[in-house]
């Protein structure tokens, strides 16, 4: 019965071809006699091979004691033994008709010659040709197989065939690699003169192990005498050279200084680092300037291996050109050497800075032994451990140009001023002693505190004057301002009469006694002085009478200092600075300025406030903010203590000068760098002077890129053809230039697609000058952003119209902004620490706080790199602002920059730091 | 006059050949044995006067040859010790464990007769 259940009809796709049974069986049959014959092959060859080997090793053990018999075999030996002997040779002759025979007795010969020595494998060498077996060698030395050459020439080679020696030498530049390597080996393993002939013929490259195995050959030889390879340094094959180079060190063959000197100019740096070595080895004094002028063009091994010749050869001349190294490298591990080649030339001339605590003396304890004699009362006991601390750092100290700051300090510290002195006891040092001395302006002051200022005036008044040409260069780099000004010298000279005292804002100060300093609190020291004539360099035998003091400055305390900021209204500033009054003292100091700002030509002083609490009196947070870190603008005539006679520029009075133009090329970079350090505004007619006549290059390079740093505003670029382009289409410099510049490719690359993100109009004219970069990569990417950024401009110009009021309200919420930036960073200790004394301009200042000066049009007074921020403290400060303004309330620079509908790019700010910092620690 | 007994163990044929045929010339009686296997079994049943030993030897190194004749059969026999150039830690393990003294392969024939009968001469 058909119930209708579903019946399954499946649908083929593939239809599989119908195949014949008998076809199937017919390929069964097929691959299993293939197989069969497979395995029958297999089966046939393998027997063959063993059989084969199996003769051989019977033939071995039936021919070795034959072999044995003839190595061994002694003319003297018995009747008995020397008819065995000649039954043996007679047996011999006719194994030896049969090739497979000869075949066996070589492979004897050849194992054999590997484990015996001495006159054992003088005698099988003897066999070896006794037996004839050369012939079938040279035999295969006619072969077309590589393999048979090969062979022919090791058992003529390893069973010393001399005579194959001519044989063998014509497969030298044989272009198969096998033959050409044995050959080599055996041209010089032949022949002690072999090596002469290959390194005269060989066209090819020779490896560094086939290097090693020829100068094993070579090591080998008895009572060998190798020629002079310096005639193979001027081999057109560089392996030739290099091979030469290693010779010439293995054999110390040390009379091609000239030869090796030039070979460190090689393109090759595998040349280079082999000649760099022989210097090193033959302590080649004469390459020095070679090795340095060398240097910059090297890849980093080199480098370190340069500086480590340096560090074997190098004396004090040659610490300048390491620091130049320390200070211009990229390379943290060329620095590093750099710094361990000047320590090894001048053992500690670098000593540790990172993580010193500088209070933390290690001479502390005599102080504070001897404040608490002095709190006991006992104050003779207390002056002769005074005594013994200045013995000790005279004894101590050997070097006594680099005196302990810090013992010089704590002796002029106020815990010791007090002490009442008898006269007798007074620790007395003469002028000489002084100046002997390396210190900067504090130290000296500190001395001088030790005696009356008065007696040490009249002493050096006292001195027998000297002709110029007597007097001696003393290196006053770290003085502030040195003024060849012969008035300068007669106005110090003669007493001021009091209205001049008055003139002179810096200068007001005469001491009278010991007590008069002793209620001084130091916090400010410069000590100008002149040396005038420097012409020569003598710098450690310093004469008195050499120096003519034009000012001595006293140390002050910059109390009070109330700054208006600058408004869009009144662009004045308003600042004053008192001077607490000691009533037993002549100090009388008082500025009171109250100018307009933009009729005054700007001088920048930085101020160093003596306490943190007595910096501001703050009134009113929201108009009044710190700005020790602002230049203290000041009227030019009154500003420049120094310069008395207004009529002179100060940018004509640049100190460094005279010391320029008397210096060597190193010299004068490394002089480029203390002006970076110490130098401000005032050097920059001569920075621009510098780069306007200088003919060195790479000066001309430096100086430019002081001139820059110190401005912060591209006076000149040097265009890719070395032009130096002028400075108007370069103003508005970009923040993101310092960075390109000491970033490698792949970090310029990187900071471009930054700038495409985050640049604006100063960044179009940073990327003009990167168009002639020499790397296409960069120069077509800086192109590429420029034309974007050039697009979004022109976009932005045409739909974004900001109001004045707008502007006004944008500029008070900046400054705000930089209010609170500047209080932020007073009130971390160590985010502006300041030394006494000569400031090194590069304060960490956090990158977006750039951008706030940036907009207000304020300059920072000292140049300083936008590599030397400090990150972990602009990350903690923006977090901490962040964590303040959800808080409070307060509408902060973030909320600013929302409001304008910047808040992206803001967010980016922000975060661009650290990621800088992520990306430079990998 | 009976012939001191030299037990020479070394696995390479050909060099063991030479040094049998140089010894046996030299006046000693060589007994030739090529791994460590078999320098037990004749120790088992044999003691020379003077084992000299590759180092390299296939079940039963010259080393432990030597801690098997020292410790184990408490024997003070003379061994002389064949080594590879560049094999210098083994030779000084050899001297820590009591060998008498050594060879450098390629091996010097008439040294090696020497360094044997200076050894056979101080037992």
């Amino acid at each position: 019965m058909d119930i209708g259940l579903p019946t399954y009809h499946p649908k083929l796709l593939i239809t599989a071809p119908k195949i014949h049974t008998d076809l199937l069986w017919d390929l069964s049959l097929l691959f299993v006699g293939l197989a069969v014959v497979y395995f029958l092959f297999v089966f046939f060859f393998r027997n063959k091979l063993s059989s084969k080997t199996k003769g051989i090793a019977l033939k071995k053990k039936e021919l070795t004691p034959m072999v044995s018999e003839f190595l061994f075999y002694d003319p003297n030996s018995a009747r008995e033994d020397q008819d065995t002997y000649i039954n043996l040779k007679i047996e011999i002759r006719e194994l030896l008709k049969d090739r497979f025979n000869r075949k066996v007795l070589t492979e004897i010969l050849m194992d054999l010659q590997k484990d015996l020595l001495g006159d054992t494998l003088l005698r099988l060498f003897k066999l070896y040709r006794d037996l004839g077996l050369q012939h079938d060698a040279f035999a295969k030395l006619k072969s077309w197989r590589w393999e048979v050459v090969s062979q022919g020439i090791l058992e003529l080679t390893k069973l010393q065939v001399p005579e194959s020696y001519s044989f063998i030498t014509k497969f030298i530049n044989d272009k198969r690699g096998v033959i050409r390597k044995q050959a080599e080996i055996a041209t010089v393993t032949l022949r002690p003169e072999g090596i002469n002939y290959f390194l005269d013929t060989t066209r090819y490259k020779i490896s560094e192990w086939q290097q090693l195995k020829l100068l094993d050959v070579i090591r080998n030889f008895e009572d060998y005498q190798p020629p002079s390879f310096k005639a193979w340094l001027t081999s057109t094959n560089r392996d030739v050279v290099l091979f030469a180079l290693r010779l010439i060190k293995y054999y110390n063959q040390n009379d091609a200084y000239a030869s090796i000197t030039q070979l460190v100019k090689h393109k090759n740096d595998q040349i280079k680092s082999e000649a760099i070595g022989c210097i090193k080895e033959f302590y080649i004094l004469e390459a020095l300037d070679t090795l340095k002028g060398v240097f910059w063009k090297c890849r980093t091994d080199i480098k370190l291996l340069l500086l480590d010749a340096i560090a074997t050869l190098g004396k004090e001349e040659d610490i300048p050109f390491l620091r130049l190294v320390e200070s211009r490298e990229s390379n943290f591990v060329v620095r590093s050497k750099a710094l361990h080649a000047i320590n090894t030339i001048s053992p500690e001339t670098i000593m540790p800075t990172q993580g010193i605590q500088e209070h933390l003396e290690s001479d502390s304890w005599r102080t504070d032994a001897l404040a608490f004699e002095i709190e006991e009362g006992d104050v003779p006991a207390a002056l002769d451990a005074k005594d013994a601390v200045m013995e000790q750092e005279a004894t101590d100290e050997a070097p006594k140009e680099e005196p302990s700051n810090a013992s010089l300090e704590h002796l002029a510290s106020p815990e010791e001023t007090p002490l009442p002195v008898p006269a007798e006891e007074q620790i007395l040092l003469s002028p000489e002693d002084l100046l002997e001395l390396e210190v900067n302006g504090e130290e000296i002051t500190a001395l001088s505190l030790k005696r009356p200022m008065d007696e040490i005036i009249q002493e050096f008044d006292t001195l027998p004057e000297e002709t110029e040409d007597d007097r001696i260069l003393l290196d006053f780099d770290f003085l502030p301002l040195v003024v060849p000004n012969t008035q300068e010298v007669e106005k110090t000279h003669r007493p001021k009469n009091d209205a001049e005292k008055e003139q002179d804002v810096f200068m007001d100060f005469s001491v009278d006694s010991w007590t008069a300093i002793q209620s001084l609190e130091v916090s400010y020291e410069e000590i100008p002085s002149v040396v005038e004539d420097i012409g020569t360099e003598q710098e450690t035998d310093l004469a008195v009478q050499s120096l003519e003091v034009v000012y001595e400055e006293v140390p002050m305390t910059y109390e009070t200092v109330e700054m208006v900021p600058e408004t869009p209204d009144t662009h004045t500033i308003e600042a004053a600075v008192t001077v607490e009054e000691a009533e037993d003292t002549a100090i009388d100091f008082t500025i009171d300025i109250e100018k307009n700002v933009r009729a005054l030509d700007l001088v920048y002083e930085e101020i160093i406030p003596a306490r943190e609490e007595d910096l501001v009196d703050i009134e009113n947070e929201r108009d009044i903010f710190l700005l020790d870190f602002l230049p203290l603008v000041v009227e030019k005539g009154e500003s420049t203590p120094i310069v008395s006679d207004a009529t002179v520029s100060p940018y004509s009075q640049s100190v460094f000068k005279q010391l320029f133009l008397d210096k060597g090329r190193y010299s004068k970079i490394l002089l480029l760098d203390t002006i970076v350090d110490i130098g401000d505004e005032r050097e920059i007619p001569f920075l621009v002077e510098i780069t306007d006549k200088e003919s060195d290059p790479f000066i001309r390079d430096r100086a430019l890129e002081v001139l820059n740093g110190i401005s912060e505003r591209n006076y000149r670029v040097i265009d890719v053809h070395g032009t130096v382009l002028e400075s108007e289409d370069f103003k508005g410099s970009s923040i993101f230039r310092q960075l390109f510049w000491s970033g490698d490719t792949p970090s310029k690359l990187m900071l471009l697609e930054e700038i495409e993100q985050l640049g604006d109009q100063k960044e179009i004219n940073f990327l003009k000058t990167l168009e002639n970069f020499p790397v296409r990569e960069i120069r077509e990417r800086a192109k590429r952003v420029r034309t974007i950024l050039q697009a979004q401009q022109e976009e932005m110009s045409g739909t974004e119209a900001e109001s004045g009021a707008q502007r006004a309200s944008r500029t008070s919420s900046l400054a705000e902004g930089i209010s609170e930036i500047a209080f932020e960073l007073q009130s971390m200790p160590d985010a502006r620490k300041k030394e006494p004394g000569f400031q090194n301009s590069r304060g960490h200042m956090p990158l977006d706080f750039c951008f706030l000066l940036d907009e207000l049009n304020i300059k920072p007074s000292k140049a300083f790199s936008v590599m030397d921020v400090d990150f972990a403290l602009t990350h903690e400060f923006y977090k901490r602002q962040m964590e303040e303004e959800q808080e409070s309330g307060k509408e902060g620079v973030k909320n600013l920059q929302k409001e304008n509908g910047e808040d992206s790019l803001w967010d980016i700010l922000l975060a661009f730091p650290i990621k800088i910092m992520e990306k430079f620690n990998g | 006059m009976t012939k001191n007994r030299i037990l020479l163990a070394e696995d390479d044929e050909l060099l063991a050949s030479l040094l049998t045929y140089r010894l046996e010339k030299g006046g000693y009686e060589v007994s030739l044995v090529h791994d460590g296997k078999q320098v037990k079994e004749y120790l088992g049943s044999h003691m020379p006067d003077i084992i000299v030993s590759d180092i390299m030897m296939p079940y039963f190194s010259g080393i432990e040859l030597i801690d098997f004749v020292r410790n184990e059969l408490g024997s003070a026999i003379p061994i002389i010790i064949i080594s590879s150039a560049g094999n210098e830690e083994n030779v000084l393990s050899a001297f820590e464990l009591g060998a008498n003294d050594f060879i450098s392969k390629p091996v010097n024939i008439s040294e090696l007769l020497i360094r044997v009968g200076r050894e056979i001469k101080l037992v």
